[in-house]
């Protein structure tokens, strides 16, 4: 539904989202360095910027029911413009009773909590994550992609793209790559080439990823045209360069292996873009 | 007899279109002793010339390789000839001296003849050439003590084309191949083609490498998925030991092309194996086919693949292209790569002549007095600027161990502060438990060991841990000016770098690239420059003159840190990445950065310290030219006296690398060779280059020395660049492999001397050595010293160029990282790092101020480099509005006109581009900058730069600036707004891209508008020039519509010479001083007079006669 609302939004030049807003996305990341301790951080996606200050609680649930919380405050003013926040939590010393596979979950104070992954005791005592898909996904893929934008210039942009892994142990050194395309659906390359947007690759080291990593590569700048009549949309993946140009199968991607992670198009006089939401990127 | 055999043979050679055909007899006057008769039958029109006629021995089949012993062994020979008078199958013999060869030759002779006039140096084109315009006629066959002539079919062997081969390739290879692929069993061998690959395999001759034939293999696909592989009858073993893969290639696709398309692919391959598990194992070559001449592709062979290997096939991928396209294989070699177990190196890189301050790159001190102090506030410390005109104080808070822990706090002269942090996010990264972590990023814990204060710093050692695992660091801040230095320094091996951070604080920070100002990082390198928050400019940047590190990084390409994807706040300091040298270690960390706020954009630049150019003198005046190949030679030779013929003469010819091969990048090795191209020889080149000198023009040759193709002399994988794993680096540019930086300093001091000596040149086009960033061209191997710096590689190429000039003369090289090598080079092509070159503000005060007193950079590069896309030539409003940019441009940054060989309204705009810009270089040029201003159209007023910055005004890019000389430009650099200017009480009206210049004793030079369009007029000395673009224009001595050049010579007559399509021109006879009767002295051409006439003066305008096609006209009194 949100996909629509997104598409339909692109279409009429993205207007502001419908109030209420939803409650933003939330992805974890786990760092534990010392035995019994671990640091946290938690990216809330949202499709806007939320308007109201706001309270962030974590809880890990040990097997037996014994329960830890942390919190954080998530200010109003700290959202990025196209609805991006990380917020810290910890470091948190594991209480005794934490024993075993921890879940964790989370999100606004006054939400539903989403499940955010799994924590699991090494030998040392340092704790790895098995995180949640974000999202209801089919198919085999456990990597997700997500993107943000950024104004570099007049009509000039990058786009920071996130490949987050949710337990996946790639073979191979994928390039990440980029398409800018002219239709919601698709549609032909040749058009946004003829722009200057040509389609992009990065290399990366996605074989060295571990099961719980997040890889952010930038792309760009663009340069894109100043009269942007219709959107501009963005779709991205990963492919095996060096091999048999295979694409790697995304969670929420499309039959052709890639993610509609977003899309540029003109509101009031300025080039925006929009994130689509989680799980709703595929036509 | 000789006559009847070749009219014999000729009658069944197919139609060649060179006419003269040579064929040799031979007695045999002893053992070893010959005397050779050439017979050359003329099938077509007589030469135009008498051609010397000459017989080589050399050494090859194919390239050129002469035997030059003593007399009278075999060196070449040389007779006269009369052959403008060869009629039609005429047939002329000639009988040369007796030749001896001497016992020490053992292999075989190979006789070749050509005809060569000694003028020129030229050679005529024979029937059955090979590539250097030679016909391999016959041969001395060794037979024990004794030998035989064997004579060769006319015509190159039943039609046969035969290439050249490289000239280097004379020596061995060192390893016998496992194929040669030219003389493999083609019907046993099989061919598999992938997804509907279209695969045909025929030897050939047509290009030589190490064999006699080669494989040519004829390829067509659908998509990028097809493809082949040629697999042998059955696998082949590979020699024990082998871990090494090289196979020769040549890939007849070019890889620098402007533009792809799907017919010219870049084919992408590798080489099976099957190993002794029974597993096939793919080994891929990293570099695409992308060169037109031969090359090895290499790669290592797995140690950890199951011995022993069988090779069972190579394949190709990316066949995207319909039409049918060829590549040829010669050899596949597998062997133990055998690299010298230690190198030396003779080159000293202490004792530079730059940089010439230790203070490096560190900005202008302010220029009014002021007070540095450091003072202690709590646990924080507090750096403070005071001076008149503002109060900066930086203050540090060692919490985080990162930049986060500094702040700045400006306070103006009317008391306002002004808050912000620097390099949020900026500081060392560290490598723990096998993860990398940024400043501040959270997983590690940091810790602050100590802090501790001296006079004027303050130093704090930093742990970080994880685990059991930890890695320390130090801080040092100290403050000179309104700088903030930051000296980060650390012998661990787990900090592996500094991070630049990004500027926060300020809602309306931006950041502001300046031209020229190139780290060649990031965003097309468009990535020097300021951040403008409020009414402050804040700079940041790495010193590199003091930095250990392997390269400089925006380190935002790939992170695994999630705050990376968050958009951040202004991003404008580079950072800086140690990666580990080729025996795993990294060099100890060592780095200053500079932090820089100010009131005034000119305190925030970085200086360069460096010594300018000597060669003013020399330079100032000429205009550039970058081309040339050595098949054009005589038609160059034309053209350039052509020019001349107009007086011009102050030309830096710079010849591009088609000198050392027969075409541009190919078939011969184009770096590093003191031999011209074949197809021209030696002799011809330096005749040439010696009548360039004579017309007055400065003719340079090319050199490199990065770039190393595997077909010259000097290829040597000891030679090539290691990568931080140990490999040896695969690519600088297709088809080559990158030369060590230390190495090159060697070769360069080889090579410069016998090229300078050689050819007579005076200069030399040193490519590449400025367009490429040093952090760009690593050496990792610690076999040398300074492994894995991108400082030993800068003051190698700085060593290098000076070196070039001090051989030489004069040099230049490619630019667009020319900043960083300012006055090492006397210029560089001012090519300007974007996306859109020809879109960027005419921000010039970076380039004026920094670089231009160092060096003569000429044009805005090429114009294709300047204006890189039909659509922006569009956006400029098409081909000549293009060239006016140009100049324009060229003019706003104060750089030497450059040629661009292009012609409107039936003239070469080369004349223009020489009579408008040398007056005014002979006063910019290395001349300091007075006063920069740019026009704000809001208010008419000239800004000054920091105020423009301000307001933005510098984005019209309206830009007037005088010279300590008394020159002064203004330059409308706007797409769309014309400029009012007042300038020596005169208004004018200078539309976009249009400029006026004024300087001493009567200089003016301007492109404007009139009532009746736009007219470019220049007077100065002797000269006046013109051209109203086919709109009439009365303009100085002028009434025309056309273009003309106007010289006073020396006994006050005139030369006029009428440019392009002209209607009306008429002189106003005052301004010449003529009346009375005047005579008018026509010239067809150059040196070719026709009858004087009378010229008439009505009405005070001389109207000259001048007829259609006429090259000039002589004025003067009767």
């Amino acid at each position: 539904m949100r996909h629509v609302l997104f598409l339909a939004a692109l279409a009429g030049g993205l207007v502001a989202p419908a109030a209420p807003q939803a409650p933003p996305d939330a992805v974890l990341f786990v760092e534990s360095s010392v035995a019994g301790t671990l640091s946290a951080q938690v990216l809330l996606i949202a499709v806007a910027p939320l308007e109201a200050d706001a309270q962030l609680t974590l809880t890990l649930m040990a097997p037996g029911g014994h329960e830890q919380t942390a919190s954080a405050p998530v200010p109003a003013s700290a959202w990025s413009t196209d609805g991006l926040q990380l917020v810290a939590l910890g470091p948190l010393t594991l209480d005794p009773g934490m024993a075993g596979e921890l879940t964790v979950s989370g999100g606004l104070a006054g939400t539903r909590p989403q499940r955010l992954g799994t924590l699991v005791r090494g030998g040392d005592g340092r704790v790895q994550l098995r995180r949640a898909m974000p999202f209801a996904a089919e198919g085999p893929g456990r990597v997700f992609a997500l993107a943000s934008a950024e104004r570099v210039g007049p009509g000039r942009f990058t786009v920071k793209v996130a490949y987050l892994n949710c337990g996946e142990q790639l073979d191979r050194d994928y390039d990440a790559f980029l398409h800018f395309e002219p239709e919601a659906t698709g549609g032909n390359l040749a058009v946004t080439t003829e722009m200057g947007l040509y389609p992009s690759g990065k290399p990366t080291d996605s074989s060295a990823w571990r099961e719980d990593d997040v890889t952010v590569v930038t792309f760009g700048p663009y340069d894109l045209p100043p009269d942007l009549a219709k959107p501009l949309y963005v779709r991205v993946g990963l492919y095996d360069r060096e091999g048999d140009g295979a694409r790697l199968p995304l969670a929420g991607g499309a039959e052709d292996d890639r993610v509609l992670v977003g899309g540029f198009a003109t509101q009031d006089g300025r080039i925006v873009f929009e994130r689509t939401p989680l799980g709703e990127a595929a036509p | 007899v000789t006559a009847a055999l070749l009219l014999l043979v000729c009658s069944g050679l197919p139609a060649q279109p060179a006419s003269v055909l040579p064929t040799a007899t031979c007695r045999q006057l002893a053992p070893r002793e010959f005397q050779l008769t050439i017979a050359f039958l003329n099938c077509g029109a007589r030469p135009a010339q008498d051609y010397f006629a000459f017989i080589h021995f050399d050494r090859a089949r194919s390239g050129e390789r002469l035997y030059n012993e003593p007399d009278p062994g075999p060196r070449p020979l040389v007779m006269p000839t009369q052959s403008s008078a060869w009629a039609s199958d005429e047939v002329t013999v000639l009988e040369f001296p007796p030749v001896t060869l001497p016992p020490s030759i053992a292999r075989e002779v190979f006789i070749k003849v050509g005809l060569w006039d000694p003028k020129s140096g030229a050679r005529l084109s024979l029937a059955g050439e090979d590539g250097s315009r030679r016909v391999l006629v016959g041969g001395f066959a060794s037979e024990g003590e004794a030998c035989r002539f064997v004579r060769y079919p006319p015509g190159g062997g039943e039609g046969e084309t035969i290439g050249v081969r490289p000239r280097a390739l004379v020596r061995p290879l060192p390893t016998e191949p496992l194929v040669r692929f030219g003389e493999v069993d083609l019907a046993a061998w099989l061919v598999e083609p992938l997804n509907s690959g279209q695969v045909a395999l025929e030897r050939t001759r047509e290009e030589l490498c190490w064999s006699e034939a080669s494989l040519e293999v004829t390829y067509s696909g659908v998509d990028a998925k097809s493809g082949f592989v040629l697999r042998p009858p059955e696998p082949l073993p590979v020699p024990d030991g082998a871990n090494v893969a090289h196979l020769w290639l040549f890939g007849r696709a070019i890889g620098w092309a402007e533009r792809r398309t799907r017919e010219e692919p870049l084919l992408r391959h590798w080489v099976e194996f099957v190993d002794a598990q029974g597993t096939v194992r793919r080994l891929e070559f990293r570099q695409a086919v992308a060169y037109p001449f031969w090359y090895v592709a290499r790669a290592r062979i797995p140690a950890d693949w199951p011995r022993p290997l069988a090779w069972t096939g190579a394949g190709f991928v990316g066949c995207t292209n319909q039409v049918s396209r060829t590549v040829l294989l010669d050899a596949l070699v597998l062997a133990q790569e055998q690299l010298a177990p230690t190198l030396t190196t003779g080159v000293r890189l202490d004792g530079l002549p730059f940089p010439t301050s230790p203070d490096g790159l560190l900005p202008d001190a302010p220029p009014v007095e002021y007070t540095n102090r450091l003072t202690r506030d709590g646990g924080a410390w507090e750096f403070a600027y005071e001076g008149p005109d503002e109060t900066i104080r930086y203050r540090y808070l060692p919490i985080t161990g990162a930049f986060d822990d500094i702040d700045a706090l400006r306070t103006k002269p009317d008391g306002r502060p002004q808050r912000f942090r620097p390099a949020v996010a900026g500081g060392p990264t560290i490598e723990l438990g096998g993860r990398t972590y940024g400043p501040g990023s959270h997983g590690v814990t940091r810790e602050c060991v100590s802090t501790e204060a001296a006079t004027d710093s303050v130093t704090s050692v930093w742990r970080c841990s994880l685990g059991v695992e930890t890695a320390q660091y130090r801080l040092t801040l100290r403050l000179r000016g309104k700088s903030l230095l930051v000296e980060v320094e650390s012998d661990d091996p787990h900090v592996t770098g500094v991070a630049g951070g990004h500027f926060s604080g300020a809602a309306d920070a931006r950041f502001v690239p300046f031209p020229y100002w190139s780290w060649r990082v990031w965003d097309y390198g468009r990535d020097g420059g300021v951040v403008v928050a409020g009414d402050a400019f804040i700079s940041g940047y790495p010193d590199w003159y003091r930095s250990r590190a392997s390269s400089l990084t925006w380190g935002t390409e790939l992170s695994h840190d999630p705050a990376s994807l968050l958009p951040s706040a202004v991003t404008y300091v580079p950072g800086a990445r140690y990666e580990p040298r080729s025996d795993g270690r990294r060099n100890p960390l060592r780095e200053r950065f500079i932090f820089t706020v100010s009131s005034e954009v000119a305190q925030v630049l970085p200086n360069i310290p460096h010594p300018p150019s000597p060669n003013r003198d020399t330079l100032a005046a000429r205009c550039h030219y970058t081309g040339g190949q050595a098949r054009m030679l005589e038609q160059q030779l034309e053209d350039w006296q052509r020019l001349a013929a107009y007086g011009v003469r102050d030309v830096y010819i710079r010849h591009f690398d088609g000198m050392w091969s027969d075409i541009p990048q190919g078939t011969q090795e184009w770096t590093l060779t003191e031999h011209a191209a074949p197809v021209v020889g030696d002799v011809a080149l330096r005749k040439y280059v010696d009548a360039l000198t004579g017309l007055g023009m400065l003719p340079v040759l090319y050199t490199n020395y990065m770039d190393l193709q595997p077909v010259a002399a000097e290829f040597d994988w000891d030679a090539i660049a290691q990568l931080s794993d140990g490999d040896v680096s695969d690519y600088c540019w297709p088809g080559s492999y990158p030369l060590k930086p230390l190495r090159a300093v060697e070769l360069e001091a080889k090579y410069a001397p016998r090229i300078a000596r050689r050819f007579g040149t005076r200069g030399s086009f040193c490519d590449v050595h400025t367009a490429a960033a040093p952090w760009h061209k690593l050496d990792y191997d610690v076999r040398l010293p300074g492994a894995g710096e991108f400082g030993t590689t800068y003051r190698c190429y700085g060593k290098l160029l000076l070196n070039e000039r001090t051989t030489y003369g004069a040099v230049y090289s490619e630019g667009s990282a020319h900043w960083l090598y300012a006055g090492l080079a006397d210029g560089s092509d001012a090519q300007l790092c974007a996306a859109h070159p020809c879109l960027e503000p005419f921000l010039v005060d970076f380039d004026l101020r920094k670089v231009h007193p160092l060096e003569m950079d000429a044009g805005m590069s090429w114009i294709d480099r300047y204006v890189t896309s039909p659509e922006d030539e569009a956006a400029l409003g098409g081909t000549e509005a293009a060239q006016d940019r140009f100049t324009a441009a060229t003019l706003a940054f104060g750089h030497q006109g450059t040629f661009t060989q292009r012609t409107f309204r039936g003239y070469s705009t080369d004349l223009k581009t020489y009579y408008m810009l040398t007056p005014l270089q002979r006063l910019h040029a290395m001349r300091r900058a007075e006063v920069i201003g740019y026009h704000d159209p809001a208010d008419g007023r000239l800004l000054a730069t920091s105020e423009a910055l301000l307001s933005g005004a510098y984005r019209h890019s309206q830009v007037h600036v005088r010279y300590e000389t008394g020159l002064e430009v203004w330059v409308n650099g706007s797409l769309t707004e014309a400029w009012l200017v007042e300038a020596g009480g005169e208004t004018y009206r200078l539309p976009p891209s249009g400029f006026v210049a004024r300087g001493p004793e009567g200089l003016l030079v301007y492109s404007a508008q009139t009532d009746a369009g736009r007219v470019d007029f220049a007077t100065y000395g002797d000269t006046r020039f013109i051209d109203a673009r086919g709109r009439r224009q009365t303009v100085g001595p002028f009434d025309t519509d056309g273009a003309a050049l106007l010289r006073r010579n020396a006994n006050e007559t005139w030369t006029l010479w009428p440019l392009g399509r002209l209607g009306v021109l008429r002189l106003r006879a005052e301004a010449l001083g003529l009346s009375g009767d005047v005579v008018a002295r026509p010239f067809a051409d150059p040196g070719e007079p026709l009858p004087p006439t009378a010229a008439q003066i009505i009405d005070g305008w001389l109207l000259v006669p001048t007829g259609e096609g006429d090259f000039c006209v002589g004025l003067g009194r009767g």
